[in-house]
């Protein structure tokens, strides 16, 4: 054979054992693999306050996921009909408290150690007085502010002749004459037990703590008494509203979520109520057109219900492991990114509690409600079921309140009751 | 001559080699690492899944179970919570066994899988709830492990705890099963701080090992192992292997090194054991199984892919050296021939039988080899033969008239002293003379040629003293033949000189006749002959084809060769004469000539 040719078989047969080699690689190496996820997951836990509010959430935890694919927000949402404080101790019960928590009042919360210091980062997201403080120390974000008021059908109002009243009196005229026309006047959802702190706390700061804002300071201390005589005046104009005939009768049946539907369609006239609620019945299919204003006493006083009465904080378990706090907080900067907050806040006619929120553009509605929130002076921030409540004693009040509007029980029964309530707890706590 | 740098082969190689092998070669190596990690990865995949799948369904389970023990916090019945019961110091003992046997039962008829529940209150009353009525706990106290209040398991008093697969008779009368156990507190949730510390039960949901069996069936893999396994403490909730929990063995402690990720493979000891962590517990799913299982049908498919390759790489190897062969085999023969063409070899052949164009071109070389020998042989050779059969015959050459004339004054002289003989010579001889100098034709008429053969034979006659005859048998039609010119006097020279001249009588005959398309002329004497080896040696002389060859042996004259020649260059290779000769007999000399019936073109120019 000449001698190119027997060279170039040599080259080939090379390339053959070249092959042959690179294909016996694989058989070679089996390397082991181990994958821990990059991403985080943080659990945030809020109240389902209304849909509207939940709806902002998702829309929130959405964008938010979309712009930082590291990190999964795992929330749950309350969906049950119970106190959202109940279903927050069962998840301490459980260890599952989470990351981020929506609170109404974190003192217990930061008391018990569940809460952590907020990051320095995180304590300019809001104004200082929205922050929440326990021995100097910010312990919470003040999410939104929020007040309670009178959300009324115009339509009906109009139809009626009915004006905006000027002083209690003028209320219960208004809702005489609209029980004369066989309207129902005013919307209530007994099924949930919360859904009654808006005419409780309603009462309680416009009879109570207008006089007294210390009132239940004073209580803890054995200086007055859940039997005393404004408590009495409290609980009869709530009780009066029901006894009249002005709560719609199916109350104990119907749920808060049913309201602005019942008010789209004319069924009630009235809901005691935040200024959510407007919200929800404008996203009504059957459009009507809403008004509000807030309630004045028997003088002619207007007192505005400052609710701050949501937060979001860390949990001190949060704060613990580095990733996840750095997640959190990630994710507690978001929502207050300008754009996101308006929406948050817009979305259920709530307040801002940042510095640089606008308020532009409002609807007719939005008006009302900030304008009245704003040009009155009589800001009142007490409730029942605040840092001075100890802790149980709300729920079961309500329980007592539920009672008594449903004729279970007297006035006077409901006013010893919710004492031994409060020396209960007093004492547990 | 220019150096070939690269030869035909080297260029094919290389071609074949960069644009065909090398770009085989590469694709084929990353098309083979790409299927290869692929089929890894798919085989990887398919046993990863099938452990996630097991993983969830165990962690639906623990949930579900673990879901029970959340729904104990909202539990009521006539308006009174579980922790309403447990508190209330005026509720007496048998309407709290009633109440939480009720409540046991409620949640074990929704969940199929729950074996038994129990629940230790803070004073240390047990209540128990069993599915199979026949189970019945036994009754250790509340300081046995399985029915302990607050067990001291861990930092944390909130957390679920999951225990080891348990054999239920250590607990349990009535029963062989095995079981795992899920453990929590149950707090006091009516406040906030309660809820964190305030211990009022400890409670068990026992499921029954045979729900995660049926879970590992379902998955329908016999090859692989299913494990529950917390690496850290080395307990197993579940194991395909019973003696995990039933002997206390940690087959898996073998294979895994180190800490685990939340999910991945690891390769070991011939075991591939596929893993992922539970949700909210250190326990993790396992998947075991022989590496054979998971790289097996790869493995096969590797070495039936490198088969295949190698086959068709050297089948393309082999194809591609006939290919090559087959281009440069007539390549190179043409190149030899082309060489022998140079070094003056005209009768050169390519021999090229490949079916190709290279026979084509082989065959237009041989042809131009042909033709251009030829074209030489005509023009040339027979042009020099030619000169050399005028030279031979004018060696005395005259210029014509004056030896014509001086032939005639001798021949008168000859008859004016009465010698009729040496006239008759002279004017034979001037005759010959005329036919070879005055004629300048190639071809002469056949009569010509005999008219000339005739004087000739008078002058050798009169040499050999009138012993000798010429006898001419033509017919009239061939006598009209044209034929080359002093074709036939060597022959009949050699007859008469080595044939019949010392023979008495000895006779030169001539004949002519016409063949299909050929003359054939015979010319016969009755000499002494040629013996055979003289014959083949003459043959052997006349088949040199140089011009002017001469007969080194000295048997063939230098005017026979001259006739063969002029014959084989004239007229081509099928003519010519051969000679047959019996010693002491005689000799024929057989002429094949071609049928010309006119001059060639040449000699009718020299007439016109």
């Amino acid at each position: 054979m000449p001698m190119e040719r027997k060279n170039i078989f040599l080259v080939i047969a090379l390339m053959l054992a070249v092959i042959a080699f690179a294909l016996c690689i694989p058989f070679l190496f089996n390397p082991s693999k181990n994958v821990s996820s990059d991403a985080v997951t943080i659990k945030f836990v809020y109240a389902f306050q209304n849909a509207q509010w939940n709806s902002q959430i998702e829309d929130l935890i959405e964008r938010f996921e979309e712009e930082n694919p590291n990190i999964k927000i795992d929330y749950t949402t309350h969906y049950e009909d119970t106190v959202y404080e109940n279903f927050l101790n069962k998840l301490i019960a459980r260890d599952e408290l989470g990351d981020v928590l929506q609170l109404k009042m974190p003192y217990s919360y930061v008391n018990e150690g569940y809460i952590a210091e907020l990051p320095e980062d995180v304590r300019t997201l809001v104004t200082d007085d929205n922050l929440y403080y326990v021995n100097n120390i910010p312990y919470a974000l003040g999410a939104v502010n929020t007040t309670s008021g009178v959300l009324y059908n115009k339509e009906i109002f109009e139809s009626l002749g009915i004006q905006i009243p000027s002083n209690y009196d003028e209320f219960i005229n208004i809702c005489e004459t609209l029980k004369a026309n066989g309207q129902k006047a005013i919307g209530c959802a007994g099924v949930e037990l919360w859904h009654m702190e808006y005419l409780l706390n309603h009462y309680f700061r416009s009879d109570v703590l207008s006089k007294d804002p210390d009132w239940l300071k004073k209580c803890a201390r054995g200086e007055c008494s859940w039997n005393d005589e404004e408590i009495y005046n409290m609980f009869s104009h709530m009780k009066n509203l029901f006894e009249q005939g002005y709560i719609e009768e199916n109350w104990l049946s119907v749920k808060d979520g049913s309201l602005p539907y019942m008010m789209s369609h004319g069924d009630i006239a009235m809901i005691y109520t935040g200024p959510w609620t407007a919200k929800i019945v404008a996203s009504m299919d059957n459009k009507v057109e809403t008004g509000w204003f807030y309630l004045p006493d028997d003088e002619g006083n207007v007192y505005i219900d400052e609710n701050k009465d949501t937060y979001f904080a860390i949990t001190s378990s949060c704060a613990e492991d580095e990733k996840k706090l750095e997640a959190a907080c990630k994710f507690l900067e978001f929502i207050y990114e300008e754009n996101n907050y308006e929406e948050l806040y817009r979305g259920i006619y709530s307040f801002p509690t940042t510095n640089n929120a606008k308020l532009e553009n409002l609807s007719g509605i939005e008006e009302q409600i900030y304008s009245g929130f704003k040009n009155n002076e009589n800001h009142i921030y007490g409730f029942i079921g605040n840092e001075d409540t100890p802790e149980g004693f709300e729920n079961d009040m309500l329980i007592e309140i539920s009672n008594m509007l449903s004729n279970k029980q007297s006035i006077e029964t409901t006013m010893q009751n919710c004492e031994i309530l409060w020396d209960k707890y007093e004492a547990e706590d | 001559m220019k150096k070939i740098r690269l030869s035909t082969f080297r260029k094919l190689t290389m071609g074949f080699l960069i644009f065909g092998m090398l770009p085989l070669i590469v694709f084929g190596i990353v098309f083979y690492a790409h299927y290869t990690t692929k089929s890894s990865k798919v085989m990887e995949n398919n046993y990863s899944q099938i452990n996630s799948y097991f993983a969830k369904n165990v962690e639906d389970l623990i949930t579900a179970a673990d879901e029970i023990m959340a729904k104990l916090y909202d539990y009521e019945s006539e308006g009174i919570s579980l922790i309403d019961v447990l508190k209330d110091e005026s509720i007496e003992d048998h309407d709290k066994n009633l109440y939480i046997g009720k409540m046991m039962q409620s949640y074990a008829e929704q969940n199929d899988f729950v074996s038994s529940e129990r629940m230790v209150d803070y004073k240390g009353n047990i209540y128990s709830f069993y599915r199979d009525q026949g189970k019945t706990l036994k009754n250790k106290g509340a300081e046995e492990f399985f029915t302990a209040f607050m067990p001291e398991i861990g930092t944390s008093l909130t957390k679920l705890n999951i225990f080891a697969a348990t054999d239920e008779s250590a607990l349990t009368a009535g029963t062989d099963d095995f079981i795992i156990s899920l453990f929590r507190n149950i707090t006091d949730i009516r406040s906030v701080s309660g809820a964190g510390k305030d211990v009022i039960a400890s409670y068990y949901v026992d499921i029954k090992l045979d729900s995660v069996k049926e879970i590992e069936e379902k998955m329908n893999t016999p090859q692989a192992k299913f494990f529950v396994y917390d690496p850290t403490a080395g307990r197993y909730v579940y194991s395909s292997d019973e003696s995990n929990y039933v002997d206390g063995n940690d087959s898996l402690k073998n294979y895994i090194n180190g800490e685990l990720a939340d999910n991945g493979i690891i390769y070991n000891k011939g075991k591939v054991v596929f893993y992922e962590k539970l949700d909210n517990c250190s326990y993790y799913s396992m998947l075991a199984v022989d590496k054979s299982e998971v790289t097996g049908i790869l493995f096969q498919n590797q070495i039936i892919m490198i088969l295949v390759v190698s086959f068709v790489l050297f089948a393309i190897c082999i194809l591609y050296m006939n290919f090559s062969n087959s281009v440069t085999k007539p390549v190179v023969a043409l190149k030899k021939a082309m060489k022998k063409l140079r070094g003056g070899d005209l009768e050169v052949r390519a021999e090229i039988n490949s079916n190709d164009e290279f026979e084509e071109i082989g065959e237009g070389f041989n042809k131009m080899v042909d033709d251009l020998r030829r074209y030489i042989a005509e023009v040339y050779v027979a042009s020099i033969c030619r000169k050399e059969a005028e030279l031979n015959a004018l060696k005395m050459q005259i210029k014509p008239h004056y030896l014509y004339n001086i032939l005639d004054i001798i021949r008168m002289t000859a008859l004016d002293n009465n010698d009729k003989e040496t006239a008759e010579l002279l004017e034979s001889l001037a005759t010959q003379l005329r036919y070879v100098i005055g004629n300048e034709n190639e071809r002469i008429m056949m009569a010509d040629e005999m008219e000339m053969l005739k004087e000739y034979f008078k002058i050798l006659k009169v040499r050999y003293q009138n012993d000798i005859t010429l006898q001419i048998n033509i017919s009239d039609e061939i006598s009209k033949l044209y034929i080359l010119k002093m074709l036939l006097q060597p022959i009949v020279e050699n007859a008469v000189k080595h044939g019949i001249k010392n023979k008495s009588g000895g006779a030169v005959a001539l004949s002519a006749n016409m063949e299909k398309d050929k003359l054939i002329i015979n010319i016969m004497d009755n000499g002494i002959g040629i013996s055979a080896d003289k014959i083949n040696h003459i043959n052997d002389v006349l088949n040199v084809k140089k011009p002017g060859y001469t007969d080194p042996e000295g048997y063939l004259s230098v005017g026979m060769k001259n006739v063969y020649d002029r014959i084989k260059l004239s007229c081509g290779d099928e003519y010519g004469y051969e000679i047959q000769s019996l010693e002491n007999t005689g000799t024929i000399v057989t002429f094949t000539l071609p049928i010309w019936t006119e001059k060639s073109a040449e000699d009718q120019d020299n007439d016109s």
